[in-house]
């Protein structure tokens, strides 16, 4: 590495430190273009090890690294001990690859995957010594862009944010980088970036803008050398996207709406790309990643053809569906895991026909007895309470279902048998473009009762039970459906000490409470009040390509309790996704 | 560090062997654990690899490529006897003035104990530190000190580190830790009990 003017200022800090190894960079594979004539830094607003294991931030890393002359070079948000001692020795914020300030960079990308990394946008951009509110920036300042699934409602963070990006990145990036290029001062900059279709400035007005889908999704843009991390991370593995979107139209799911339609890699590009991976970082293990990876078409003939080659690997499928199909594929694929995480979200099927998870009970029973059958010791099963139109019924099932599963696994484990079903219910958070959006969250209270119950309800040996935090879920839910205002909130928050909010012990209640309180509104109203469906929304400029009528009759059919069918098979539900070439591309299996 | 080396070996094209059991595990040590945040010109680390032989030069140079910056492999030898770590030399950089800190050693040297106290999640208990790091030296800003490794256990260096200052009364700001060596030695063999009659 170059030796930089601020290298001795950071090895001090590095000694004053939980983990150094989170600042140090040079990890295998990362990548230093000294001459590139526009610098690009990635940023993740939370911890090295949650931000190293962000698959799009690699996808992009990648991407601008290898197919542009200019260099990308990487940022995570430090944690407060290291925050701390850079503002004390005014060290500014700097990237991994060569420990320049992130201020002289042209583009500062941050993604947005959580409501709850908010603060630590404003922490990082602080950090970086830029003003924290665009209207003050100048031309010796980066372009500041946000993207990511959060990006999808901008208005929280439209004070502090110069342009947002709306959708998949892997074309409209190159654009961007083409006009850094080109012209140099902020404000011709900003012009020309105000023209691109798919980017929301907020300075340039609430201007209709589009999300950008693509469409090729070919071996060119599967990373084939993702950065392996020093530090240890929240995933170690290879991994692969097999497609991009789902169609199963699950109403709480806001990626089930942001990444229509659906777009299959081909089985080739799959294999080449997992094994390019597993060559260049030595991981032993792959992961086939996508929304419902047992949903792709090629999975059997993926899992079959890396094994062919590589027998040993933990071949590992994430996000499957419930059912008995994929939980043999799963087991068939990585024959040393012990754990197995199912979904059913709903316990109830009144519930599941309301949020449109189309399984039955039955279809979960089975799932978890092959499960048991196949010599998987640990279940987890995931559900959510506070749902629209809950009733207690709905949260008994919860408790009659993981007692259902006890009992199948004392089939085939015995009465005392080693096995753990762990049960996980969080809270149900509204999403802007979904067909919850106009819902309420429950109120707190009755999410507390709700958890009290299942708490003294599942209990009992081989039964575990993990629970969400009310008060980030709250936070989640009033910020991901929040105005400008809610920007103001979210400054006030953050000058209070915000940050690391998805952190227990860094979050801090009473820094929100009070920062909604001085803008005259309550976040608990904020969470739980129902949007008038005649009423315009904040995200209302952002269009996703699925329809507001039809995440409207959605929300009709949610209250008839009837699910819809998943248009892959079973015919076009007319959301509006699919416009010219782009529309549900599936390979064949 | 392990997770690393692992991978390194993987990215070179060897094959690592793995433990016997339910759930194998790749046959790797490293002979002594390090700090948080203590750099380190000396690693030693024992491997399996699957396969008869290994030509030891085409080793490193297969390792340096596919090392990490920062990570230099050295040499390589075969594993023969089991030996263990029995102590490690340390270089400890301070932001003090240089002559506080050589009133620190000096008073360390002249001290018959240095007890201080160690707290674990686990247990709380007192380590004399100069039981196992007798005589540090002074050089320039920093402190030179041999750690040793005793059948009861070790000192920490940031424990020499709180010792000093205590010899000080004062803080001495630190700038960094680099473990230097680490002394190896045949691994003894084990003592076996037997009852006689």
């Amino acid at each position: 590495m170059e030796q930089h003017s601020l290298q001795p200022r950071i090895e001090r800090l590095l000694t004053q430190v939980e983990k150094p190894s989170r600042y140090i960079g040079g990890e295998t594979n990362e990548t230093v273009k000294p001459d590139a004539t526009v610098k690009v830094a990635f940023a993740y607003p939370d911890a090295y090890e949650v931000g190293i294991s962000n698959q799009a931030l690699q996808i992009l890393y990648g991407l601008v690294n290898d197919r542009t002359e200019a260099s990308a070079e990487r940022v995570y948000c430090p944690w407060p001990d290291m925050a701390d001692a850079m503002r004390r020795e005014g060290v500014p914020l700097f990237t991994l690859e060569t420990w320049r300030p992130v201020r002289d960079v042209d583009l500062l990308g941050i993604t947005l995957q959580a409501e709850l990394t908010y603060s630590n946008v404003l922490e990082l951009i602080d950090l970086a010594q830029i003003p924290v509110r665009s209207a003050d920036r100048t031309d010796a300042d980066p372009i500041i862009l946000a993207g990511g699934p959060s990006a999808s409602n901008p208005m929280p963070l439209a004070h502090f944010v110069d342009a947002f990006f709306m959708g998949e990145a892997e074309e409209g990036m190159q654009q961007i980088i083409a006009i850094l290029d080109e012209v140099k001062t902020r404000e011709e900059r900003l012009d020309r970036l105000a023209e691109l279709p798919f980017l929301y400035l907020p300075a340039r007005g609430e201007e209709p803008v589009e999300r950008a889908i693509f469409a090729d999704f070919s071996i060119d843009t599967a990373p084939t050398k993702p950065v392996v991390p020093y530090a240890s991370a929240i995933f170690s593995r290879a991994s692969v996207e097999v497609m991009r979107g789902c169609t199963r139209g699950c109403r709480f799911c806001h990626a089930g709406t942001w990444y229509r339609p659906v777009r299959e890699r081909k089985v080739e590009d799959v294999v080449t790309a997992g094994l390019a991976q597993l060559e260049c970082t030595g991981y032993d293990e792959l992961s086939l990643t996508s929304l419902a990876t047992s949903d792709y078409s090629g999975v059997s003939r993926a899992i079959r053809e890396i094994k062919e080659v590589r027998p040993d690997l933990h071949l590992s499928l994430p996000s499957n569906r419930v059912d008995t199909g994929p939980v043999a594929l799963a087991a068939a694929a990585n024959t040393r895991q012990r754990s197995i995480t199912m979904a059913p979200e709903a316990a109830t099927q009144r519930m599941r026909d309301i949020i449109c998870k189309t399984i039955t009970g039955e279809m979960i029973e089975n799932a978890i007895d092959s499960a048991f059958a196949a010599g998987y010791t640990s279940l987890k099963l995931y559900f959510m309470i506070g749902l629209p139109l809950e009733t207690f019924a709905e949260v008994q099932g919860i408790v009659d279902l993981g007692f259902k599963a006890r009992e199948i696994g004392r089939k085939h484990y015995g009465e005392g048998g080693k096995f753990t079903v762990h049960v996980s219910a969080s809270n149900f958070v509204p999403k802007p473009h979904t067909p919850f959006q106009w819902s309420g969250m429950a109120p707190p209270d009755q999410l507390r009762v709700k958890q009290d119950y299942l708490r003294r309800a599942l209990k009992g040996r081989q039964l575990k039970l993990s629970l969400h935090d009310v008060r980030t879920s709250m936070l989640e839910g009033a910020l991901g459906r929040g105005d400008s205002i809610t920007g103001d909130v979210l400054e006030t928050a953050w000058r209070a000490g915000a940050r690391f909010d998805a952190w227990s012990e860094h979050h801090r209640e009473e820094f929100w409470r009070d920062a909604f309180a001085a803008a005259g509104r309550d976040l608990e109203v904020e969470a739980t009040r129902e949007r008038d469906p005649l009423d315009p929304l904040p995200w209302d400029h952002v269009r996703s390509g699925v329809s507001k009528e039809f995440l409207l009759d959605e929300w009709w059919q949610s209250r008839a309790e009837r699910p819809t069918g998943d248009c892959r098979w079973d015919g076009c539900s007319d959301c509006g996704a699919c416009v010219g070439p782009v529309r549900n591309r599936l390979v064949e299996a | 560090m392990v997770d690393l080396l692992l991978a390194a070996f993987r990215r070179a094209g060897y094959e690592i062997a793995l433990s016997n059991g339910m759930r194998p595990k790749p046959v790797i040590s490293l002979a002594l654990a390090r700090g948080v945040g203590t750099a380190s010109e000396d690693e030693r680390c024992t491997i399996e690899l699957v396969g008869d032989s290994h030509d030891l030069g085409d080793l490193i140079s297969r390792l340096t490529a596919t090392c990490p910056r920062g990570v230099v492999p050295l040499d390589a030898r075969p594993a023969g006897s089991k030996t263990v770590a029995i102590g490690a030399t340390y270089r400890i950089t301070f932001d003090a003035p240089g002559e506080l800190l050589a009133q620190a050693v000096d008073a360390y040297r002249a001290s018959p104990e240095l007890p201080i106290k160690r707290r674990s999640p686990k247990q709380r208990r007192t380590v004399d530190v100069k039981r196992f790091a007798p005589e540090p030296q002074l050089d320039g800003s920093s402190v030179i000190v041999d750690i040793a490794i005793l059948e009861d256990g070790s000192a920490k260096p940031d424990e020499v580190v709180r010792a000093l200052a205590s010899c000080a009364n004062a803080d001495l700001p630190l700038a960094g830790v680099t473990r230097l060596a680490v002394a190896m030695a045949p691994k003894p063999a084990r003592v076996a009990t037997t009852e006689t009659t």
